[in-house]
């Protein structure tokens, strides 16, 4: 019966840590007002509280919406494309969604548009992002199995990576390059409502998309034919976990910037806690990835407040000794 | 009752034809072994027969309805597959592993398994020795206990129809006969086998037919008497054998390679 017990108890004690750490998020920011202040100005604020108020609603709760959910969408993704490539090591951004979504708010950001309405940023990012979906099956084809997705995802994340690469070459001055780069790096501090309101849907999409592979991508631990024989179809599995990711990840790159690590480290972190089934990682995996981004995103807060550390380049810096510890893990295994 | 017909099958796989006009029928009650040299086609006429992979011609019927008309998880239902390739792609409990036979059969959801598909889990492990590995994960066996994990997965999707490629390889002699003795039970309960081998004094003894497949093309069927005599050796494997017909059955025993041919 322990072993029965012990998923739904990992769930709950997921979901309790992304909600605390949720809840700091709210109550962390320069301001300076204490627990009991703060969350009185969110929900009820008394007539004197209304600069609190606005800092607690415009500023902090956005931005702890948008760590859980682009959280939510990196954790959950990473799972799924873990599952159905049969890879540990892939993540978002290798089917060419992230470079995709960064290189059409990147446009926003050269052709002017971002500074001419609030919204273009993001919603040229989404549109890249689901161009980066159709090339990838165009060069893939209709039947093309898991690996020539890895490999059309690799084409399409060069190819936009060349194109950022090509703006930030062609753009007209410093300061502008300067601003891509920084909006480059990922971050969630600054975001308004409207972002959140932007994002969610898409990413909600996503999310259900994503959640529907769930039975097919635990038939996929036997391999592709085995799966199909199992009543699998592959063709829509794909479907699902492309059009998903790129509804997820793309609306997360939209209005957060590239945040890499997140989609690889969760999936594997939480694998051995889940039996490595597939579709159990899922639900894990979205909790502890809205749990991680939160984390670090209070990280970047707490530790240089005044210097505006950016949410990627933290994510990046944990992630990056992972990955070596990932590829020394499998070197010894495979040994 | 035909659990399975295959007729005028043929399959090109890169423009070369692989298999050509095959016909083949697996009937309630009896295993067919499906045998013939390296790349003869065995794998790609299987999996033809599975709608996994598309045909040039021919139609197959599987448990009396055309395959195209059946949506892929009836056909799971129909007949379960067994591939070659022993992939396990993540260290899952071997009891989860084998209970991926069931979803066919199940609704969905992520909570444990109903009482009639434990069942059917268990049976099959019992069947393929393999429930004293139940909480070991997948990954972590040996090459043979892989394999009698993943026979018990095809085993616990109890469909009438069950089609193995290669399931003996790398098998020990007495799992090899607990395999086929699992056969020939299924076969006892009315169920059919459709199963390829390379071990031809398995599929002398223990198959009620045989097909033999040369260059994708049928060259011989019938009972194992028949297909396995010293001249279709000769001219299909390119060996010298002798074939001799004992109390305890048919035996086949290779004694050489013949220069020139193959």
């Amino acid at each position: 019966m322990r072993a029965a017990w012990r998923y739904p108890v990992l769930l709950v004690l997921l979901g309790g840590l992304a909600a605390l750490l949720f809840a700091a998020s709210l109550l962390t920011g320069p301001s300076g007002a204490g627990a009991a202040e703060g969350l009185a100005a969110l929900f009820a604020p008394a007539p004197d509280q209304e600069a609190l108020a606005l800092v607690m609603r415009e500023i902090r709760l956005p931005r702890a919406l948008l760590g859980l959910t682009v959280g939510v969408s990196l954790g959950l993704a990473g799972a799924v494309l873990q599952g159905f490539l049969r890879n540990p090591l892939a993540e978002p951004g290798l089917i060419g969604v992230s470079g995709a979504a960064a290189f059409g708010a990147v446009l926003a950001f050269y052709t002017g548009l971002a500074g001419m309405a609030a919204l273009a940023l993001p919603a040229m990012a989404l549109a890249g992002a689901v161009l980066a979906v159709a090339l990838v099956f165009a060069i893939a084809g209709r039947h093309g199995g898991s690996l020539t997705v890895i490999l059309a995802g690799i084409a399409v994340s060069s190819l936009a990576g060349a194109l950022v690469s090509l703006t930030l070459n062609l753009s007209p001055n410093p300061f502008a390059a300067y601003e891509i780069m920084f909006w480059l790096l990922g971050s969630l501090a600054d975001r308004s409502m409207q972002h959140v309101a932007l994002a969610v849907p898409f990413m909600a999409a996503g999310w259900l998309l994503l959640a529907l592979t769930a039975r097919s991508l635990d038939a996929l631990t036997l391999g592709e034919d085995a799966a199909a024989a199992l009543g699998v179809r592959l063709a829509r599995v794909r479907l699902l976990a492309v059009l998903g990711t790129a509804l997820a990840v793309g609306a997360a790159v939209a209005v957060a910037g590239a945040i890499g690590f997140a989609g690889l480290v969760v999936p594997h972190l939480l694998r051995p806690l889940v039996g490595a089934e597939p579709s159990r990682l899922l639900p894990a995996s979205a909790l502890g990835g809205g749990a991680l981004l939160l984390a670090a995103d209070l990280a970047v807060r707490l530790i240089a407040p005044d210097r505006d550390l950016k949410l990627g380049v933290v994510t990046a810096l944990i992630g990056a000794p992972f990955f070596v510890w990932l590829v020394l893990k499998t070197r010894r295994e495979a040994a | 009752m035909s659990l399975l017909s295959v007729d005028g099958v043929s399959v090109a796989r890169g423009g070369t034809v692989v298999v050509s006009e095959a016909s083949l029928s697996v009937a309630a009650g009896e295993v067919v072994g499906l045998i013939g040299p390296n790349g003869a086609g065995k794998t790609t006429l299987m999996r033809a027969a599975l709608g996994l992979i598309p045909r040039a011609a021919g139609s197959v019927t599987l448990g009396g309805g055309a395959l195209e008309a059946l949506p892929p998880p009836e056909r799971a239902r129909r007949a379960a597959w067994l591939p070659q390739e022993r992939e396990i792609a993540w260290p899952v409990a071997v009891e989860r592993l084998v209970a991926l036979g069931r979803l066919p059969h199940r609704g969905g959801g992520l909570g444990p398994l109903p009482a009639v598909d434990r069942r059917a889990v268990a049976d099959a492990m019992a069947a393929m020795e393999v429930a004293h590995l139940a909480s070991r994960p997948a990954t972590a066996l040996s090459g043979g206990e892989r394999a009698r994990v993943l026979i018990a997965r095809a085993l616990a999707q109890q469909a009438p129809l069950l089609l193995a490629d290669e399931p003996a390889a790398g098998l020990d002699p007495a799992h090899q006969l607990g395999l086929v003795e699992a056969f020939r039970r299924l076969a006892g309960e009315g169920r059919g086998v459709l199963v390829s081998l390379h071990d031809l004094s398995l599929a002398a003894r223990w198959c009620d037919r045989l097909v033999l497949l040369h260059r994708g093309r049928i060259a011989a069927a019938g009972a194992p008497g028949e297909v396995l005599t010293a001249e279709h050796l000769r001219a299909f494997y390119g060996v010298s054998a002798s074939v001799a017909l004992g109390e305890d059955g048919l035996s086949v025993q290779v004694l050489g390679r013949l220069r020139g041919q193959v």
